[in-house]
């Protein structure tokens, strides 16, 4: 192997690695259950999307 | 908007401008922090910290988290001349209201025990030595105050534009979605389908008390959860419901409160008095009134 094909093939596993870096952090920032596990949650409630519009809220006792 | 459960109230937040996913790890982060806090200071679960100072017989070393929560309780009594009180708490089970609240549950034929007197001031604090002795009649109850102190912190979490409601004590940060400010509706106590009136809210907090939720039977009257430090008993207010404007949820709940059990003429003036408060105040029947500076957008 010639230095210059040694070169590109140390490139080609750090961009290899980049990419699996990438695509893990992809993944974990996207997904629903992980903000959960990486706040230590203690007996986290179940969180719900609401399909409610954001800038109206109503008060009442409670 | 996400909404999670704590405190038995839905508790909702909402984070304008924020994807969704970042969205809802600031809810989750905000869900264990109620979920943290009710640990620690619900006088309903035998564990709490709370608990352990409501049973302690001697003075007890407690956690400059209960430190800080006493020496808030303090700042307010002393700003409502002790009509917010958080050492209630025995008045309250004396009441009927002596575990976590769901309709009906509390339902009783006859309330058997006479309520205890006391008030917070018997309560010993030695903040630099973080030890607490309790009068053996004294019993704590946060309350909607520690709610309203949780949703505080909430809103730091959430950012400078955001919205945490915790089942009515809003903390509204910022101008909304469209920096033209955040609607907030008052419900009608005497119809939760209703809504009294609208007001727009920038960078404040709200609060609502009322007995028409937090009600139950005993024998052939009803008692409430707001009570009266004056007598020990369920407030006999010639108001229906008041809600406060504040700086903080914390206030509002706590001003709400105090303005609920002071009554419309005293409830009036004391807000009067106090140019970071407004309120509405509504009155059986449903007729209402805004008191102080705040923006009502339906009139």
């Amino acid at each position: 192997m010639t230095e210059l094909t040694r070169f590109e093939s140390r490139l080609y596993v750090v961009a290899l690695l980049a990419l699996i870096y990438a695509g893990t952090w992809h993944f974990v920032a996207r997904s629903p259950a992980a903000p959960a596990q990486a706040s230590s949650v203690r007996a986290a409630p179940r969180i719900e999307l609401q399909p409610r519009p954001m800038r109206r809220a109503r008060t009442r006792s409670s | 908007m996400w909404a999670f459960r704590a405190m038995s109230t839905e508790v909702t937040v909402s984070v304008p401008g924020v994807p969704e996913p970042a969205e809802h790890a600031i809810a989750a982060t905000i869900a264990a922090l109620f979920a943290s806090v009710e640990e620690r200071f619900s006088r309903f679960r035998a564990e709490s910290e709370l608990s352990i100072l409501n049973r302690a017989t001697s003075a007890i070393t407690v956690s400059p988290e209960m430190i800080a929560l006493l020496r808030a309780c303090r700042g307010h009594v002393d700003a409502t001349a002790g009509m917010f009180d958080p050492s209630v708490g025995g008045a309250l089970a004396a009441a009927g209201y002596d575990r976590s609240f769901a309709t009906g549950v509390l339902d009783r034929a006859h309330v058997t025990d006479a309520p205890p007197r006391g008030c917070f001031a018997e309560l010993v604090i030695d903040e630099a030595a973080r030890v607490v002795r309790r009068p053996p009649d004294l019993h704590l109850d946060f309350g909607g105050f520690l709610k309203g102190r949780t949703a505080d912190r909430a809103a730091d979490i959430a950012g400078p534009r955001a919205l945490v409601d915790a089942g009515g004590d809003i903390v509204l940060r910022g101008g909304g979605p469209h920096g033209d400010g955040w609607l907030v509706e008052i419900e009608d106590p005497a119809d939760a389908d209703r809504v009294i009136t609208t007001l727009r809210i920038f960078d404040r907090a709200v609060a609502t008390s009322a007995p028409n939720r937090r009600r139950w039977r005993t024998g052939v009257t009803v008692a409430h959860h707001l009570i009266d430090p004056r007598t020990g008993l369920p407030s006999a207010s010639d108001l229906a419901q008041v809600t406060v404007i504040a700086p903080t949820a914390e206030e509002a709940d706590v001003m709400a409160k105090t303005v609920y059990l002071l009554g419309a003429r005293d409830g009036r003036r004391f807000v009067l008095a106090r140019p970071s408060l407004a309120a509405v105040l509504v009155h059986p029947g449903g007729a209402h009134e805004v008191v102080g500076e705040v923006e009502v957008v339906d009139a």
